[in-house]
């Protein structure tokens, strides 16, 4: 019977496709056929799931590319259906008629409030979780829940992949009995000593609750930390970019592999290192993780740089009510030492609900902006008072705060600008602001 | 006149871009050409309450409110003095839960006689809602996993239990930067601390013409 089903289910997606619509379909299907086939699929030998509140796609991506460079066969979720019925589809399409998914490796991606439930499904051996960050607050309420999701759904088995530098990671070794690898970046030219974020996740130790030291940072609570109270330190690092070089775009991990990375911005290269060390731990040789690395494009549709006239323009991609995306963008921009224009803006705060709340603007750090390179701030969109008076804390003066309905209107102060421009803008921005700057 | 801020608890009550308070009470103050110190205050510090005109504490994640409450229980008889002799408290988010007698099944600073339970879905909402004394509704947004039950001082007009509000105590379940957001409930509230330090003290500089767009387009778009 269930194989009847799956064939139905199957097909549907098939004429779906044909028809070029809804790729979650035949796994919301599949549910309401039969809730078994959940357990009826056999995966592969090798499975790695990447979760997290950001880094997820991409991460996912990379460890993707390289598993099918070295010659595997891969089924991952590259359009991001990162729910259970978007992965149930996936699941679907890729398996034969016994349930057997056909490839040597399933990558996946996965929502982060539905670990427990994939994780059940697909048990995957490997399990990267690259942030947890504060990130749709409505949605998720906090960060402290997203994690108690995600530990609810690891069994004992699953070899967990984490960033070294971020403390709040660490919550899942406390009384675990994972095998843990850990990868991490060395001081470099943009670390520093002392904290430039007003709200971190962690400032404590989860051990003994005392204020964490930290030799630097790297942004937000990453850095080397340490507790001066108890045992509580960043962890020995398995895959360190023992020398990194943003502006000219390349890393060395352990002093041995040097590897390109396309765009410049820290959390790429944290990604590339969840996926150089994932891939690592299956065996494949780093040399050639190094070379494949090396050679993918730069995603556009996460950070474009151009010229527009003789200006640089940098675009970066950011999620609403994601402060942490923001503050990456906000520390990348504030280390550029030239004369620059701030564009900030979106059409909607979110997609997903009708909530709107503002507050995650005071957990971005625009502060760091407001030195003598910051020309003028614009700020665009049906929100555009309240970014603009977020700026105005961050101390920005009257006459440097531009403020258009849209991004047409903007259109003039932002072309007109003699300096180079970041565009710092939610993912609904990206297109149009590009379409923008390249009319004319 | 210098006017000295406490931020509690800033670094474990910080869930929603609570410093945007912090931040708002400072540009109001210093329009006024008032002098304002702020210290940065967290468990394990020895805290002088006396010090201090005004003491703002945000929301946290439930496992840092209760390591706050573990170190706020040692202020008891200080806080309450404090609260008695007419200085500010303002308090946001679950952080009015400390204030009351219990937090679930702990005790906590037994100001007041409300006590709060955690529920099993979280309430999550824009609000508008009308507070005495201030001219035009206060906005914000809500985000919590608890609720408290038997408020006797109500901060607002209509729901006894989304607001506290005792001599000048006023504590909220809207998160997040209320100040910020709400420009003449920012002026009320400098207007009184200022008269508090200076009983002739007039506020005229205040320029809060952005923050009262920015008031006027979020009802106008989304309300």
């Amino acid at each position: 019977m269930i194989k009847i089903q799956l064939v139905i289910c199957k097909i549907a997606g098939k004429i779906l496709k044909l028809l070029k619509r809804g790729s979650n379909f035949p796994g919301v299907l599949a549910l309401k056929l039969n809730k078994n086939i959940l357990n009826y699929f056999k995966m592969p030998k090798i499975v790695i799931a990447v979760t997290g509140s950001a880094g997820k796609g991409s991460t996912s991506s990379i460890i993707s590319e390289v598993l099918k460079d070295s010659g595997k066969r891969v089924v991952h979720n590259k359009f991001g259906s990162n729910m259970l019925s978007g992965i149930l589809s996936l699941l679907i399409s890729s398996s034969n008629i016994k349930g057997e998914i056909k490839a040597d490796a399933l990558v996946i991606e996965v929502d982060e409030r539905y670990t427990k439930v994939i994780f059940d499904i697909v048990k995957p051996q490997y399990v990267v979780i690259t942030n947890i960050c504060r990130d749709q607050p409505p949605r998720h309420g906090h960060f402290d829940l997203v994690f108690e999701k995600i530990k609810e759904a690891l069994t004992d088995d699953m070899h967990l992949i984490l960033n070294a530098d971020d403390p709040y990671l660490q919550k899942f070794k406390i009384n675990s009995k994972n095998k843990i690898t850990y990868y991490g970046i060395n001081k470099n030219k943009y670390s520093y000593k002392t904290n430039k974020f007003n709200s971190l996740n962690i400032s404590h130790c989860p051990i003994c609750n005392n204020k964490l030291q930290y030799n630097y940072y790297h942004i937000e609570a990453l850095g080397d930390y340490t507790c001066n109270n108890c045992d509580f330190k960043r962890p020995n690092v398995d895959y360190l970019a023992t020398k990194i070089s943003l502006d000219n775009k390349y890393m060395l991990i352990n002093n041995k592999q040097k590897l390109t990375i396309q765009f410049s911005v820290l959390y790429y290269a944290y990604n590339i290192l969840a996926a150089y060390s994932t891939s690592s731990l299956l065996g494949i040789k780093e040399e050639d993780i190094a070379k494949y690395i090396s050679k993918m494009e730069n995603d556009k549709k996460l950070n474009d740089t151009y010229k527009y006239k003789e200006n640089q323009v940098y675009v970066m991609n950011n999620k609403n009510e994601n402060s942490t995306t923001f503050n990456q963008s906000v520390l990348f921009a504030s280390n550029h030492k030239k004369k620059r224009t701030i564009v900030i803006g979106w059409k909607e705060i979110s997609r997903r609900y009708e909530h709107n709340d503002m507050s995650w603007l005071y957990d971005i750090e625009f502060e760091l902006l407001n030195d003598k390179y910051t020309d003028k701030v614009i700020c665009v969109g049906r929100d555009r008072y309240d970014i603009a008076t977020r700026m105005k804390y961050a101390g920005f003066k009257n006459n440097q705060i531009k403020i258009y309905e849209n991004l047409d209107e903007a259109e003039d102060m932002i072309k007109k600008s003699n300096t180079d421009i970041f565009a710092i803008v939610n993912f609904d921005y990206v297109i149009p602001f590009n379409r923008l700057m390249k009319e004319d | 006149m210098t006017v000295y801020i406490a931020h509690l608890y800033y670094d474990l009550m910080n869930l929603y871009g609570e410093v945007g308070n912090i931040k708002a009470l400072k540009y109001a103050l210093e329009s006024e050409k008032v002098k304002v110190e702020i210290d940065k205050l967290t468990v394990l510090d020895d805290i002088d309450f006396s010090k201090y005109d005004i003491i703002y504490i945000g929301s946290g994640a439930e496992n840092n409110q209760l390591l706050v409450l573990e170190d706020i229980k040692k202020y008891k008889d200080e806080i309450k003095k404090y609260i008695e002799s007419n200085k500010f408290i303002i308090a946001t988010g679950n952080s009015i839960e400390l204030f009351g007698k219990s937090i679930s099944n702990n005790s906590a600073l037994n100001i007041f006689n409300y006590t709060s339970k955690q529920i099993d879905k979280r309430i999550v909402s824009d609000v508008i809602i009308k507070m005495k004394n201030v001219k035009d509704n206060v906005i914000g947004f809500q985000n919590r996993g608890s609720i408290i039950e038997g408020n006797d001082n109500p901060l607002f007009i209509d729901d006894a239990n989304l607001g506290v509000n005792y001599k000048n105590f006023y504590g909220t379940y809207i998160l997040g930067p209320i100040l910020a957001r709400n420009p003449e409930l920012n002026k009320y509230l400098v207007s009184k601390i200022l008269k508090m330090k200076n009983n002739k003290f007039k506020v005229k500089n205040i320029d809060l013409k952005l923050e009262k767009k920015a008031y006027k387009s979020y009802l106008e778009t989304y309300h």
